[in-house]
């Protein structure tokens, strides 16, 4: 960039002496403090500055800081200098003027300066100071807005021996010429050692000039230089993983210098995955985070849980962990953005599933995502870090040339696993043996046992394989993505659009389209003391699909009419209709039930801070986002049963909401540089607004489809709405004491207040303390442990709190009734109140151990973590005598989750033309539940245990399939010779996940690039029989083929009771005992090839011919291949009726501008 | 630009030093009503008990709207269902499971759900200074009847049951089952002095709790508990009103009823019965049939065979089904539930007379029923019947007459004692004498450990 300085104009100062231009130049205010600022000792000035910060309170600063602003108004541009020997002086005003700085010299040592020959362009302050004194014997300092111009200590400058031996000075600088203070410099082999001060100069004493000296510098690779060539020594920026950038709470740190725990994933990772939702693509990646999809439906959510849940209520928390976008919270979460339910909830508990408002943010936008997880990471936070901070940071644009960059990807999708059913022969064979067995004729009298009009009016000789029919097509995802980006060295940008369209594998046309819109600016001002980010995005998700999730009807009976001959749905076959055999209905209507969802995303950020005095940051961080759902769906006359004819008639649904929110936090950032430690306090407020509205209508008895659409079209209307208001707010603290890149304490501290509670609770405090040792950084540890690079020991204790309750639940509230009452509105008790609640507090333990081997190229990291729930704010199940089956109250149960992570990264090969590097990461929780004082009396008795987890499996103990009678047994506990649920339930064994992770390989060969990723999860999960209590194969209902595995003879071992026809039957009763039994319950842990991709990078000079700087093109696919021994569809999702995870294959093309 | 910049600074320092306790306190939401409003003015009071009957009217699966109807008439011997289905089944072959969804949801829940809203209204009338004496009075008399309504099914039913006239929860959730009989003077206790809080107020249609609606059940109650006199005594003040007559048998259930006491008025429909009984066509086997045994109790020539009962043929099989309720639409709207009608109460009064031996005033209420349904009046045929006979022929009309309708026969067959020796032929080896009761849903028992299971079920 070379940009002329053409928007400057000098503002007219008058002439006046070095000495004075300093006392006038700014506001009234401002003079009083720097009035008595000693201006003859430069050193104690230095230090004045810096603590003002501790003496004045914020309105000073605040004022001081719009004088400042004041003042640089007009040096927004770099400085530039044309002079041919022209007097130090007079080279000084200019850059006054173009800078604003001011400087401060005695007149002797300019009268004694050599003129300046001098050419710079849009230069910094810095450069511009050096160049003009590379020839004087003079030095600089800038303090504030000050040059202070020194004359230059020659004798330190030469080498020189002294009494107590050879001493060698220098400077040590960065690859761009900035100098670096607090660079360890120390000669190899020996105790002597020393620091740089703030210009990044030196002075150590050594033995002889051949000794070899070690500068180490954070950041900064290791250099060894001859001490007699030390004069200038230049340092190169770190390639090693635990110098980048980690984004934490209200700033970044390294994974050097962090004392928390926090994973990191970046772009490169997440860009190469063919999903539209950023969860899918950190599945398996993150240690201590379990995602799970809840269905394969384009869209739909997953479940997120970062070192296991606490939750003794899932109803009233899943745990969620906040979501923050570029420093705004993004208030829709991770709870489903539907109202209405569709075919991304689950079908037989519609509770679970739903659409995913992360859906909305494309991961193709995504430069990180950080997680963090300890106390010390998540305690500034507040109530909102109890589960575990998920900050989402987008790119910026880089400064350079212009960079245009496109993606189009384009691919097809097929179910994963899957079972395969029984067709009508094998359907047919199964009823007659479950008859045989039972000692049943079929007949057609329903009271009577062995009613079958499948066998007997229904065609037996039809054959509709409804797997295939209904899950079993193929869909396609298109992918396209431009983004444009560059700036110069002050302003950088970035804009960008994108489109996903994932078509999905039931019958006729059901979409997910995703149109998005992203946008980053930042801008440094020239004197690097504004700062400014600000990032916008937009995203419209619409996505059409079935009212209801199609898998859960492909174990129809396989003969099962579809189409009466006229082409119209069949909903009867000879007079028997479907909705009278064990509720069937026919499918395909649900097709015809067309759920349309629109949700927007809008949201937008800025960040302004402002350098007041060295060291200290004013930064207000603001961001308003908003989300829309937006849903309709309708029940047209074709898709109603009509044995219904007359009491249902044709219904819409048309749903909203609107979830807003801003945020407002002002934050004031003081940092000490100094020469061994580094000390930074941040003090901040949080304001924040949410508000949710929404509306719910419901058309009932439209005389036409024709008027589906129009609400005002229904017979008549059922409406509600919501409107509840939350607002939040809190001051922060954090400080961080650096010492010598060796000891680093981390201490926070939070006061929040939530109208969530009754104003007596309204407020809660909440602390960590982090700490970390670097030992490497330990000269009797260098030695001494020569393979490793690098080590650190960290800890950390503190509290996070949790209101996710919902509003205004500390009232008394009634609400309106669905229907007056001879037309007067009525009213009813929502729920049963209790004001006394109070905060949830969770204690969390951390420690850690960060290991570099090998200059880095090996990274461990291991953490063992202890967190600690009580005073639970859950749903306290009552008896429903009481008139709710909840209340909310703070929980006296203490629930722990523990666990070991553990991360490896390394880069096995490292050649030119050749490497591989490899990264896997294991999860080993423990979720137990401490104590639960009066468990036994409480309406928790049945479901929890003392000292176990908290996702028990209680029933029957399965024993074994009795071999006689091809019937399962259970343990008859108490031996009355009966089962039943009250005596004879035990606490069998819990589904958490043994253990879990992920193995990542990046190998690249010349132009190619080949990435796969397993995800792993060794976990107990119910089996596809725990679905068959219900629908016992032999029942009119089809069946996975693996049932034919069944009993069938004396003798015979097997896994699944004879079949039987007859509910009530021994054989159907043991099979709904079987239900709530650990037999349903089975390995359902995976290996998964979760993604594969692989690239093809062409070079050559050609490119540039046709105007290209990159070009790829590359093959990904996701969930192309599931290693397990379970026995059910998807070990993931566990559920026979749910759409499985989809299988995804795509090529597509990349290429930049 | 940094002007603006400057602005938005100040602004952020002025609401950052404004008091965040204030920012916090957040109006109530304006969807929603609180407590301490509704027992403001007589209108919001009206709405709070209006939202009860709301509630219950427009509930499908409500404990007092259908389902003792639907459930009680399989339980005993008065319907079969034939469609499969787990649920109906259980009910039908007297093997219900503590764990059955109806008992919880449709039943138990809904119960107390309803009950509930019974006590929050009460207490809210009583703490009120600024309700008027006469709504006060009037509104409080129909929550009684409405708690007297629920916990009577509820002891009935399932025997002995929590007993709930408070809304604290903290009592009320870990609260044992409560002695029948002193649930039975609760009811009792309710509905009479709801009979004196009412004012009979004949501006008010029967959609909502007239005095007589409380001598009605009041009566009932007494009948169940064998006092004779006060229950003749109740239904003699019902009868004694001009409001009401025995209408012809096609206009009993209809909108404008002079035989109902009370009934639910549905915003959203006919009635739950009309929904479920009756087939979807004239070729559909209807969700519910009657049973032989029931068909064949009707007497020669009664009209109500062929008035409140009809028939479909599928594959060659009549099923014969209750056709009281003639509308299965939802609109337009010209039937409604009835809770309590005439006919009970002469039924009640003949029952109550008889035990009191007082056998000929007994015979006139009872032909008041037979004469509409156009049989011989027992006054003509058989006027020196025998106290047990008359007995006898009482149930025999109450079997007829109220069949299908609230679960009289389930509870007329317990009450009288005879449900082992009748149902225990008709249902065979699946009878149990322990049947009598159902279940308390399992859930229940899981959630309060005071809870003791039924007999037979544990």
């Amino acid at each position: 960039m070379s940009a002329q300085p053409t928007i400057y104009q000098p503002t007219k100062t008058k002439s006046m002496n070095f000495y004075t231009c300093f006392h006038n130049a700014y506001g009234e205010k401002w003079k009083r403090i720097c009035m008595r600022i000693p201006l003859n000792k430069p050193e104690v000035l230095f230090r004045y500055i810096t603590t003002i910060p501790m003496r004045t309170n914020v309105v000073v600063l605040m004022l001081a800081f719009f004088c400042f602003l004041n003042t640089s108004r007009a040096f927004g541009q770099g400085i530039s200098i044309s002079v041919k020997k022209q007097p130090l002086e007079s080279v000084f005003k200019i850059i006054e003027k173009q800078s604003g700085y001011l400087f401060w010299c005695e007149k002797e040592l300019l009268q004694k300066a050599r003129p300046v020959d001098l050419t710079i362009n849009n230069a910094t302050i810095e450069q511009a100071l050096n160049a003009c004194l590379k020839e004087q014997d003079l030095s600089y300092a800038i303090k504030g807005k000050t040059i202070v111009i020194k004359a230059k200590d020659k004798a330190s400058e030469k080498k020189s021996i002294n009494s107590k031996g050879l001493v060698v000075t220098g400077q040590v600088t960065s690859e761009n010429a900035s100098v670096l203070p607090g660079v360890s410099i120390r000669q190899k082999g020996s105790q002597r050692t020393t620091v740089t001060d703030k210009e990044g100069k030196f002075s150590i004493e050594v033995t002889d000039f051949n000794a070899i000296l070690q500068f180490s510098y954070v950041g900064y690779e290791l250099k060894e230089v001859r001490a007699s060539n030390a004069e200038a020594v230049s340092l190169a920026a770190s390639t090693s993983k635990l110098d980048e950038v980690q984004v934490i709470a209200y700033g970044t740190t390294t994974r050097r210098l962090s004392t928390s725990s926090i994973s990191t994933i970046k772009a490169a990772d997440i860009e190469n995955q063919p999903v539209s939702n950023p969860l899918a693509a950190l599945q398996g990646r993150v240690p201590g985070l379990l995602i799970s999809q809840t269905s394969g439906v384009a869209g739909s959510a997953f479940k997120v849980q970062l070192r296991g849940q606490t939750s003794l209520d899932p109803s009233l928390s899943q745990n969620n962990p906040l979501f923050i976008i570029d420093g705004i919270p993004f208030e829709a979460g991770n709870t489903a953005a539907n109202q209405i339910n569709s075919a991304a909830n689950n079908p037989t508990s519609i509770s679970s599933g739903g659409l995913s408002p992360l859906n909305t943010l494309n991961p193709q936008d995504i430069e990180s995502i950080d997680v963090l997880k300890d106390a010390d990471a998540t305690s500034i936070y507040g109530n909102r870090g109890a589960n575990g901070v998920i900050l989402i940071t987008t790119k910026k644009g880089q400064a350079g040339k212009t960079n245009v960059r496109a993606n189009v990807y384009s691919g097809i999708s097929r179910i994963g696993r899957s079972m395969d059913m029984l067709d009508t022969k094998e359907y047919i064979a199964v009823r007659k043996e479950a008859m045989e067995n039972d000692g049943i004729k079929p007949g057609l009298n329903p009271a009577v046992a062995g009613y079958a009009p499948d066998l007997l009016s229904w065609d037996t000789t039809r054959y509709t394989d409804f797997k295939k029919l209904l899950i079993g097509n193929t869909g396609h995802s298109t992918n396209y993505k431009i983004s444009v980006s560059g700036g110069n060295t002050g302003t950088q940008f970035i804009v960008g659009a994108g489109y996903n369209k994932q078509t999905s594998v039931y019958p006729g046309s059901f979409a997910d389209n995703v149109i998005s819109f992203n946008t980053g600016i930042t801008h440094q001002s020239q004197n690097k003391r504004f700062n400014l980010i600000f990032s916008a995005n937009y995203a419209n998700d619409r996505n059409t699909l079935p009212r209801y999730d199609l898998t859960r009807y492909i174990n129809l009976p396989p003969n099962l009419k579809l189409y009466n001959d006229d082409g119209s749905l069949s909903w009867s076959e000879n007079g028997v209709a479907y909705a009278t055999v064990n509720n069937h209905t026919n499918p395909l209507s649900y097709t015809l039930q067309m759920y349309d969802a629109q949700n927007e995303n809008l949201s937008g950020s800025l960040s302004l801070s402002y350098q007041i005095l060295e060291g200290l940051k004013l930064k207000v961080t603001s961001g308003y986002n908003r989300f829309i759902a937006d849903e309709k769906t309708n029940k047209p006359s074709a898709s109603i049963d009509p044995i219904f004819d007359g009491i249902v008639l044709p219904s819409a649904e048309f749903a909203n909401q609107k979830t807003s929110s801003w945020i407002v936090e002002p934050q004031l950032e003081y940092t000490l540089p100094a020469e061994k430690s580094g000390f930074n306090i941040l003090l901040g407020n949080t304001i924040q607004n949410k508000q949710n509205v929404g509306q719910y209508l419901t058309g009932f008895d439209y005389t036409s489809d024709i008027l589906l659409g129009s609400i005002r079209g229904a017979g008549r209307i059922d409406a509600s709405n919501i409107n509840t208001l939350y607002r939040y707010t809190a001051f922060f603290g954090r400080i961080n004491y650096n010492f010598a890149n060796r000891y680093i304490l981390n201490v926070s501290a939070r006061r929040d207040g939530s109208s969530r509670f009754s104003p007596e609770q309204r407020w809660a405090n909440f602390a960590a303390v982090g700490i970390a040792w670097i030992f490497t950084e330990e000269n009797f540890l260098k030695n001494l442990l020569p393979l490793m690079s690098f080590g650190k020991l960290r800890g950390s204790y503190g509290t996070t709190g949790n209101d996710q309750i919902g509003d205004y639940k500390f009232l008394n509230l009634w609400t309106n009734t669905l229907n007056p009452y001879n037309n007067v509105p009525g009213l009813y008790p929502r729920s049963l109140y209790n004001p006394t609640y109070e905060w949830e507090i969770n204690n969390k333990l951390e420690l850690g151990l960060d290991m570099g081997f090998l200059k880095d190229r090996l990274l461990v990291t291991l953490a063992y973590y202890r967190n600690r729930s009580n005073n639970q704010l859950i749903n306290y199940k009552l008896a429903s005598q009481s008139g709710f089956t909840s209340v909310i109250q703070n929980s006296p149960a203490e629930v722990e989750n523990t666990g070991f992570e553990f991360t490896m990264t390394s880069k096995n090969f490292e050649r030119h033309d050749f490497s591989w590097s490899t990264s896997v990461n294991i999860s080993i929780p423990r979720n137990r539940l401490i104590s639960f004082p009066n468990l036994s009396g409480s309406s928790y008795a049945s479901r929890y245990q003392e000292g176990r987890s908290l996702n028990l499996i209680r029933g029957y103990k399965f024993l074994y399939l009795d071999q006689q009678t091809g019937i399962y047994k259970f343990e008859d506990v108490n031996g009355d010779g009966l089962l039943n649920s009250g005596s004879d339930y035990q606490f069998l064994a819990n589904t958490d996940p043994k253990f879990f992770g992920g193995l990542q390989n990046n190998i690249s060969f010349k132009n190619f690039d080949l990435q796969f990723f397993f995800q792993y999860n060794r976990q107990t999960g119910a089996s596809y029989i725990s679905k068959l209590a219900n629908t016992v194969p032999g029942y009119i209902y089809n069946q996975p083929s693996i049932v034919l595995e069944r009993w069938l003879a004396p003798g015979q071992q097997s896994n699944i009771e004879k079949f039987t026809a007859t509910p009530g039957s021994a054989a159907a009763l043991s099979y709904s005992y079987f239900g709530n039994s650990d037999g349903a319950y089975t390995d359902a842990s995976f290996l998964r090839l979760k993604n594969l991709s692989l690239g093809y990078q062409f070079k050559g000079n050609w490119l540039s011919k046709i105007h290209l700087s990159a070009l790829k093109v590359y093959v990904e696919s996701q969930n192309l291949l599931t290693i397990t021994s379970y026995k059910g569809p998807d070990p993931e999702t566990q559920d026979f009726y749910v759409l499985p995870p989809l299988r995804t294959v795509v090529a597509g093309i990349q290429l930049n501008l | 630009m940094k002007n603006k910049i400057v602005k938005l600074l100040i602004l952020t320092l002025l609401v950052t030093l404004s008091s965040c306790k204030k920012f916090l306190e957040i109006p109530p939401p304006e969807t929603e009503v609180e407590l301490s409003k509704i027992f403001d003015s007589d209108q919001t009071a009206l709405a709070a008990t209006l939202g009860l009957y709301s509630r219950v009217a427009n509930d499908v699966s409500a404990f007092c709207n259908g389902s003792i109807t639907i459930y009680s008439a399989l339980s005993a011997d008065e319907t079969f269902n034939t469609g499969v289905n787990t649920n109906d089944d259980a009910f039908r072959t007297n093997t219900l499971l503590s764990s059955n969804s109806v008992l919880l949801s449709s039943m138990w829940r809904n119960a107390y759900l309803y009950i509930y809203h019974t006590n929050a209204v009460i207490e809210g009338l009583e703490q009120s200074a600024s309700v008027s004496r006469t709504v006060k009075d009037q509104l409080t008399g129909e929550m009684l009847y409405l708690r007297a309504l629920h916990h009577f099914y509820l002891v009935n039913l399932f025997g002995d049951v929590p007993l709930m006239t408070s809304t604290n929860y903290l009592v009320n959730a870990n609260m044992a089952r409560t002695q029948a009989s002193i649930v039975w003077d609760q009811i009792t206790h309710d509905l009479r002095q709801a009979s004196t809080l009412i004012t009979d107020n004949t501006n008010l249609d029967n959609t909502r709790i007239s005095r007589a609606a409380c001598q009605g059940l009041l009566a009932r109650v007494y009948l169940y508990r064998g006092l004779w006199k006060e229950a003749e005594s109740e239904a003699s003040k019902v009868i004694g009103t001009s409001r009401f007559a025995l209408e012809s048998l096609n206009n009993v259930f209809l909108i404008g009823s002079k035989e109902v006491l009370f009934s639910w008025a549905r915003a959203t429909g006919n009635t739950v019965e009309g929904s479920k009984f009756l087939p979807t066509s004239t070729t559909a086997r209807p969700p519910y049939a009657l049973q032989p045994g029931l068909m064949s109790t009707f007497e020669n020539g009664d009209d109500r065979k062929t008035s409140w009962i009809k028939s479909n043929t599928v594959s060659g099989t009549i099923y014969n089904y209750p056709n009281k309720y003639k509308v299965r639409a939802a609109s337009p709207i010209t039937e409604r539930c009835a809770v309590q009608r005439l006919a009970e109460i002469y039924l009640i009064r003949a029952e109550a007379r008889t035990n009191q031996n007082d056998l000929s005033n007994a015979i006139d209420d009872l032909d008041m029923i037979r004469s509409r349904a156009g049989l011989t009046r027992l006054k003509l045929s058989n006027p020196t019947i025998s106290r047990e006979e008359l007995l006898k022929a009482i149930y025999r009309e109450r079997q007829v007459e109220l069949f299908a309708e609230w679960g009289h026969r389930w509870l007329d067959l317990k009450r009288s004692g005879q449900a082992n020796t009748i149902l225990g032929q008709i249902k065979g080896s699946n009878w149990q004498t322990t049947d009598i009761l159902y279940p308390l849903p399992i859930n229940e028992l899981q959630t309060n450990p005071n809870l003791t299971q039924n007999l037979g079920y544990e």
